[in-house]
């Protein structure tokens, strides 16, 4: 009845893309390492990264488009970091991911407290505005949710398709899916396992970092500590529950965004019944169920969490 | 074009050496930060070394520190020596703070000698069925441990923030999500008078022999090690693999959910969300530059404990933002991982086209 | 009429009646089974198959049934020479006397990052030498190491190093010293001197005919025809999913069936 009237609001829909932006940008950054064979536990502090460095950029000055250079950038970077550690060295990836989530954040952190000394509320940026595209906006009840939604929101669903389109319909797409898979067979191609897989996992590092940078730059205004909350690692859930899949990535990503809208509303409806925090806990939970119910069936690409070297070992 | 070999046996010397090694490359890289930060760098390691050991206290500090990370370092190795990824100790710390609270805050009238090994039960048995549950996760249903210890930590500090709002909630705390003290017979000792350093150090210490006897002279250590190296094989050889991880998983969280008595009982006296600067997350660290050595891990706990240590002093002395202190430990982490290479394999050049 | 099928069935098992079980198998019945890789048709076959297992296994009993108009399932219990008739786990598998060489040795057979030592106790992990109320028996694994690698001669930098240091036939040896050692009742041989040199090659066969000698049974998987030829009693040709028994054990037959011709 009440829950029913939720689901046909406009505001409800608007704060599910909302929410949603910045685990699609992660899901996709993740999908694209882990597809080329790499998992890439970076991301949750690649987050940070990229919502310091892209805030901070336009802080001091620069345009918001410029900021999101730098924030794709400084994910690039930490993804460099990331690939040399796991692809011709060949060290383990979860423990080389972990490392960099603790240098990106711990970076972020002493970078941002460096520049700007404590004051009493935290410094703001003049964020993107509401982006009205000319004719969808006029469509019935999409078209309100849509003008809601900022140029990044637009940035994020045009990437699934750009990221769709590259895995399926060009040699680069497939090279990185087959190097995933089987990457003797690449070698023997000719083609360099190496060069694939370091140039996937600094792409996705870079899309990771423009959903930290949503974060600071459209959602908010101004960088905090633990903002990010563990968005990344929903998005390492979110991967295998969307199969590797761009198109599964965004159902999956506006799935969550809808259920944590929804939660939020639930919460003032039915809020004297259950404390707040059994709400908050809703999103972790969910996710953790999602992977449970995918996990038997999924289907890993099968050279991940392998390292490969050249020359046979 | 270079070829890479694995080294015939890698020497202890290496072993031990490359950790130390990375811890000092960790520190000397740290003074690209404070460059940066417009500091003097001689200052500000000498501030560093003054917060360390520049009085008995400062000293007892840096071990008082030490100890949480003692048990997380112990946590994350036995999980990682059977491979089993087990991020979650921040959220197993937690649990066992909230079974100490919830035991040691009134609820059971008995001497110290009593009280406390309850105490310590309750804390063990909540971090274990917190490491149980996700590794069940995994054996059961291949559901990766990585992921859901992680978001079970998110879920564990929530769980906390509505526990202190709500059943442990001091009634006489003036409004603050706290819980009640812990009562005097649940108190781990001091060690030393006016020092804040206490008993769960020793317990630490202890810990980490038995961790040290059990993996490498037992059965159990051994199944450990066999299913870590190599599950596959292990399995055929007649190991119980999936029992092996559920075991592994029990100890780890409970040794995790020590650490979080270990700060309630002896430290703090009572409980808040802010507990832990994320001991369990630091412990993997600690873990990996012992090399996932029981005995290293005292060592090690001791190192990472010191930076931050310094670095609080440091940071107040200069003025540089104590984050410094956790950028060392993330570079010592990516460090100790190259040196560990470097260890194991060794460089030849080659000639192309020579095999 | 599908009960007095069921009741006389029932009767052939519980008395042996062998004329009953004639009269119940029609001409064209169809023998299924996980033991034959191709059904075996016509009543004298079958009949014969069924005689020896009424025979041979020992507290045969139904459990449970299911009918469905002409469909029966009946689902039985039994034992041989003692031991229950189900699936068994590696481990089981050990404590049963099957002995198991690996065809992958690298990734099946040993744990390459632990000592040679170790790896030679890995199956034993709970007999008395080696495990002390659930503490390693350091000296008795030392010695049993010492003692084995003088007898199966394997060589390497010694019984603490890794495992992975070890060449491909010494790693073989090894498996084969913790097979043997053991004497098991079955051996499951897969592809044993694949990747050796003549001189361990020539090791395991001889391994291989002393087992048999002494009576157990051995399963050897292999595609080296010569290998096949001079260590077998029987042989058999896997092609495209079925199982054959080459009568003609020439090479020449041998390959035809192989290739997929019938014999």
């Amino acid at each position: 009845m009440d829950i029913l009237q939720i689901l046909l609001t406009e505001s409800f829909w608007a704060a599910t893309l909302r929410i949603a932006t910045p685990l699609i940008f992660g899901v996709l950054g993740a999908l694209i390492c882990e597809k080329a064979g790499v998992l890439n536990l970076g991301i949750e502090g690649i987050f940070v990264a990229g919502a310091m460095a892209g805030w901070m950029a336009v802080w001091f000055g620069f345009s918001l488009w410029a900021g999101l250079l730098v924030a794709i950038f400084v994910g690039g970077f930490f993804g460099l970091i990331h690939a040399i550690l796991t692809v011709p060295l060949g060290l383990s990836q979860h423990v080389s991911g972990l490392g960099v989530t603790m240098l990106a954040t711990s970076v972020s952190y002493f970078t941002y407290r460096t520049a700007l000394p404590k004051v009493s509320s935290p410094p703001k940026i003049e964020p993107f505005q509401p982006f009205d595209v000319p004719f969808l906006s006029e469509l019935p009840f999409i078209g309100p949710i849509l003008s809601q939604q900022t140029a990044m929101t637009w940035l994020a669903i045009l990437m699934v398709g750009l990221v769709w389109w590259v895995f399926n319909r060009t040699p680069l797409g497939l090279s990185i899916r087959a190097v995933g898979d089987n990457p003797d067979a690449v070698d023997a191609q000719g083609l360099s396992v190496y060069g694939i897989r370091i140039g996937s996992i600094i792409v996705g590092s870079s899309i990771m970092a423009l959903g930290g940078a949503f974060l600071t730059m459209s959602a908010f205004d101004s960088f905090f500590f633990g903002m990010v909350n563990g968005r990344g690692w929903i998005c390492i859930a979110l991967v295998i529950f969307a199969s590797w899949r761009p198109g599964k990535a965004l159902l999956g990503a506006i799935l969550f965004g809808a259920f944590d809208a929804f939660q939020v509303r639930l919460q003032t409806e039915v809020g004297a019944f259950l404390p707040s925090q059994v709400f908050l806990m809703a999103p972790y939970v969910l996710s953790i169920i999602a992977l449970v119910i995918v996990a038997r069936r999924a289907e890993y690409p099968r050279a991940l969490l392998k390292p490969w070297f050249k020359g046979a070992r | 074009m270079i070829r890479i070999e694995p080294r015939e046996m890698p020497s202890k010397w290496w072993t031990i050496g490359i950790p130390i090694i990375s811890a000092f490359v960790a520190i000397l890289l740290a003074s690209i930060p404070l460059t940066l930060a417009g500091a003097n760098i001689f200052e500000a390691y000498r501030q560093m070394a003054n917060g360390i050991f520049g009085s008995t206290f400062a000293f007892t500090e840096m071990l008082t520190r030490a100890t949480p990370l003692i048990f997380t370092g112990l946590a994350a190795t036995i999980a990682f020596r059977a491979k089993l990824w087990n991020i979650g100790a921040e959220g197993q710390l937690y649990l066992g703070a909230m079974a100490a609270v919830a035991v040691g805050t009134g609820l059971i009238d008995a001497p110290a000698f009593i009280l406390i090994p309850i105490i310590l039960l309750a804390g063990a048995l909540s971090g274990a069925i917190g490491m149980a549950a996700p590794t069940y996760l995994k054996t059961r249903f291949g559901a990766d441990e990585v992921v859901t210890t992680l978001l079970l930590n998110f879920i564990v500090i929530i769980f906390l923030q509505m526990m202190l709002e709500g059943p442990l909630k001091d009634p006489m705390g003036m409004g603050w999500p706290q819980s009640e003290p812990i009562v005097d017979n649940g108190v781990l000792p001091q060690l030393l008078p006016r020092m804040r350093i206490h008993a769960g150090l020793i317990i630490a210490l202890l810990t980490a022999g038995l961790v040290h006897l059990f993996l490498s002279k037992s059965i159990w250590g051994f199944k450990i090690r066999a299913v870590g190296e190599n599950p596959s094989a292990a399995l055929h050889a007649g190991i119980n693999v999936k029992r092996t991880f559920m075991g592994a998983a029990v100890v780890s969280g409970a040794i995790a959910g020590l650490a979080g008595v270990s700060e309630v009982a002896g430290l703090r006296g009572y409980l808040t969300t802010d507990l832990s600067p994320g001991f369990g997350y630091t412990g993997i660290v600690v873990a990996m530059l012992a090399g996932l050595s029981p005995i290293g891990v005292v060592i090690s706990a001791i190192f990472i404990a010191s930076i931050f240590v310094g670095a609080d002093t440091m940071s107040r002395a200069i003025g540089v933002s104590s984050y410094l202190a956790d950028l060392v430990v993330a570079l010592s982490l990516i460090c100790v991982l190259i040196g560990g290479f470097i260890a194991r394999y060794k460089f030849i050049r080659t000639n192309k086209g020579n095999v | 009429m599908s009960d007095s099928r069921l009741e006389r069935w029932h009767a052939v098992v519980l008395n042996k009646d062998m004329t009953t079980l004639s009269e119940l198998l029609a001409d064209d019945v169809e023998f299924h089974s996980p033991t034959v890789w191709k059904p075996k048709i016509g009543k004298d076959v079958t009949q014969y198959i069924l005689q020896m297992i009424i025979d041979i296994f020992e507290d045969f009993e139904y459990q449970r049934e299911w009918i469905d108009g002409n469909n029966f399932a009946l689902e039985f219990s039994a034992k041989v020479d003692g031991k229950n008739i189900k699936y068994f786990s590696p481990k089981e598998m050990q404590s049963l006397g099957v002995g198991r060489i690996p065809e992958d040795r690298h990734h099946d057979g040993v744990i390459s990052a632990m000592s040679v030592a170790e790896n030679l106790i890995i199956e034993r992990l709970h007999d008395k030498d080696v495990n002390n109320k659930g503490f390693l028996q350091n000296k008795s694994i030392k010695k049993n190491a010492e003692e084995l690698i003088e007898k199966y001669d394997i060589r390497g930098p010694g019984i603490d190093a890794n495992t992975a240091l070890l060449s491909g036939g010494n790693i073989q040896k090894l498996i084969l010293a913790r097979v043997f050692e053991c004497m098991p009742n079955v051996i499951l041989a897969n592809q044993p001197t694949r990747g050796l040199d003549l001189g361990a090659a020539n090791e395991v066969a001889r391994r291989l005919l002393e087992a048999r000698t002494r009576g157990a049974g051995i399963l050897l998987i292999s595609e080296d025809l010569d290998e096949i030829l001079e260590l077998s009693d029987r042989i058999m040709v896997i092609h495209d999913g079925s199982l054959t028994e080459a009568i003609d054990v020439s090479r020449e037959a041998i390959g035809l069936m192989m290739a997929g011709e019938k014999a």
